[in-house]
């Protein structure tokens, strides 16, 4: 679906993105983790054609992406921008939603719109003003004007930073329903925690390299990498590594190994 | 990026002179540029103003050129305008179908080109060998009251954050497949609508936030105090001199009726 083969970028800055090689196939949920810096956010705006590579190659279902525009890309790589209040602009939830589909020529806009804000638990404000929504619907309402464009592919980049527990937990929510959908996930972050609930594969950085890229608990497992990174396990897996049993997120799961390693 | 602030820091004689003399210098060039508009002598001022900043202010000439790169479409209107608008005066040099080509008016079209590169070069030469706080700090000293002097202050402080936040509701909106290219003019002016609510919304939160930072910290009490201070040193005063001397000489030759094209 996509596939990412020796991308290479570079800010005037000096900041480098190094050598980046990749696969993502449909269905499969991939969380992109790595320090404040390490170039995550970088990747992403390559790969959605907001900054253009400046040598390798990306293939969106086997087309090279170089030559299309970002609207192009946007029907298929969708988007979350890390904070909502940069994108609000219309007088309506209603409105706002459906500038991406107007600027993408879509048909039956009225019935996708709201088919969206029920998914993203927004249709009660459909023609609430979007500037009275609180932190955690505004953070929907940026879901769901991306969503609507019906990306086979959702980007979303620290989806949860600044926002409460509840919200956070609504939104988890929301994001498991799409990947029931079989949407394709990226997920960029820096709460294990999520990571380990939304994903299975794990892709991480280190200064605009990645330095590894697989299962989320083979990752989890391999103490040199977490050394150099300097990654923060969710407690539970701290607690199963501690006490012998690998990478475990389940609770249920720790306890019946406990049980059998007791017998 | 973007670079918010024109400031480069090098050890050099226009860096450590004093900003109040660097104020008047920059004055006497840019209205030196108005006096001249014979190709040559505007030419000659605009490379002198390269040269010396390399020569006293350590700023290499490809760095000088960078800056002045975002202004040379406007450069290229004005000269084209002179080549097509010009003086019926002057010998037709070529002509395609009714548009007239003539020698007087490339020539002031030269002029104008070297006059507008000169005069924002001397504008720069201020910019780009003083930090900001200085340059306020110099204003204050002559005698700008305070008010005035703190609102330039905070709204040099605020381009860059305005001009990062435009460029994030940009991405935001491309994402949202915005095509700020496309369309006539009407289309082009509409499409910017997404981009300048969200970016005046914040500018006013913005404004208001700083709007109480200033007032908790007593603004507006007489008998203030500076922390840092100016120094008029003895260089400045030969610096000074020189500069006068170069603006007397300027003035002479222009009364004198030279470096004056007459059409
Ligand atoms: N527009 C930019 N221009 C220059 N450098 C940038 C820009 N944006 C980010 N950087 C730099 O690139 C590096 C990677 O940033 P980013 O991709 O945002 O990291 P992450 O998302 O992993 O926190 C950082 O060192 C940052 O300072
Ligand atoms: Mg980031």
């Amino acid at each position: 679906m996509l596939k990412v083969e020796n991308l290479c970028y570079e800010y005037e800055s000096g900041f480098k993105l190094k050598n980046i090689n990749f696969e993502v196939k449909g269905g499969e949920s991939i969380g992109i983790i790595g320090e404040n810096g390490s170039g995550k956010t970088t990747l992403v705006k390559n790969l959605i054609g907001l900054l253009r590579l400046k040598s390798g190659r990306i293939l969106l279902n086997g087309e090279d992406a170089s030559k299309m525009s970002v609207a192009e890309i946007a029907r298929t790589i969708g988007f979350v921008f890390q904070n909502p209040d940069n994108q609000i602009f219309a007088s309506s939830v209603k409105e706002e939603v459906s500038f991406g589909p107007q600027n993408l020529k879509m048909d039956k806009i009225e019935e996708i719109v709201n088919d969206v804000l029920k998914k993203t638990d927004l249709f009660k404000y459909k023609e609430s003003h979007p500037f009275k929504l609180s932190g955690g619907e505004k953070q929907r309402l940026a879901l769901a004007s991306i969503l609507v464009m019906n990306p086979k592919i959702l980007v979303l980049d620290e989806p949860t930073s600044g926002l409460d527990l509840r919200n956070a937990r609504k939104l988890i929510e929301i994001v498991k329903n799409l990947q029931e959908e079989g949407r394709t996930l990226i997920l960029i972050s820096h709460d294990m925690e999520l990571v380990s609930d939304l994903c299975e594969r794990i892709i991480l950085m280190k200064s605009g390299e990645i330095i590894a890229d697989g299962g989320i608990k083979d990752i989890f497992d391999d103490s040199n990498l977490l050394e150099k990174t300097r990654l923060d396990l969710p407690e539970i897996a701290k607690l199963s590594k501690i006490l012998e049993f690998g990478v475990v997120f389940d609770p249920g799961e720790l306890y019946r190994k406990w049980r059998v390693s007791n017998d | 990026m973007i670079r918010y602030t024109m400031f480069l820091r090098r050890k050099s004689i226009l860096h450590s002179i004093d900003p109040r003399s660097k104020i008047i210098l920059s004055l006497f060039l840019f209205t030196v540029c108005i006096f001249f508009n014979n190709p040559i002598y505007t030419g000659t001022l605009f490379f002198f103003l390269i040269i010396s900043l390399k020569i006293f202010g350590k700023i290499e000439i490809k760095k000088t050129l960078s800056f002045l790169k975002p202004m040379l479409p406007f450069v290229v209107m004005i000269m084209l305008l002179w080549i097509l608008l010009g003086s019926e005066k002057g010998n037709v040099i070529y002509q395609i179908w009714k548009l007239k080509i003539k020698d007087v008016n490339i020539e002031m079209a030269f002029a104008m080109g070297f006059r507008v590169l000169a005069m924002i070069l001397s504008t720069f030469l201020l910019l780009m060998t003083t930090e900001q706080r200085d340059l306020v700090l110099a204003l204050v000293k002559m005698k700008l009251p305070y008010e005035y002097g703190l609102t330039i202050a905070i709204a040099l402080r605020y381009v860059p954050t305005l001009a990062s936040l435009a460029v994030s509701i940009m991405d935001a909106q491309k994402a949202r497949g915005l095509e700020l290219e496309k369309g006539n003019i009407l289309e082009k002016i509409k499409k910017y609508i997404p981009i300048l609510v969200p970016l005046i919304v914040k500018s006013i939160q913005l404004a208001q936030e700083l709007a109480i930072a200033i007032e908790t910290r007593a603004f507006g009490k007489p008998n203030r105090t500076f922390y840092r201070d100016l120094k008029f040193k003895f260089k400045d005063l030969v610096f000074l001199s020189a500069a006068v001397i170069f603006f007397v000489i300027c003035l002479y030759l222009r009364i004198k009726g030279y470096g004056v094209l007459d059409i």
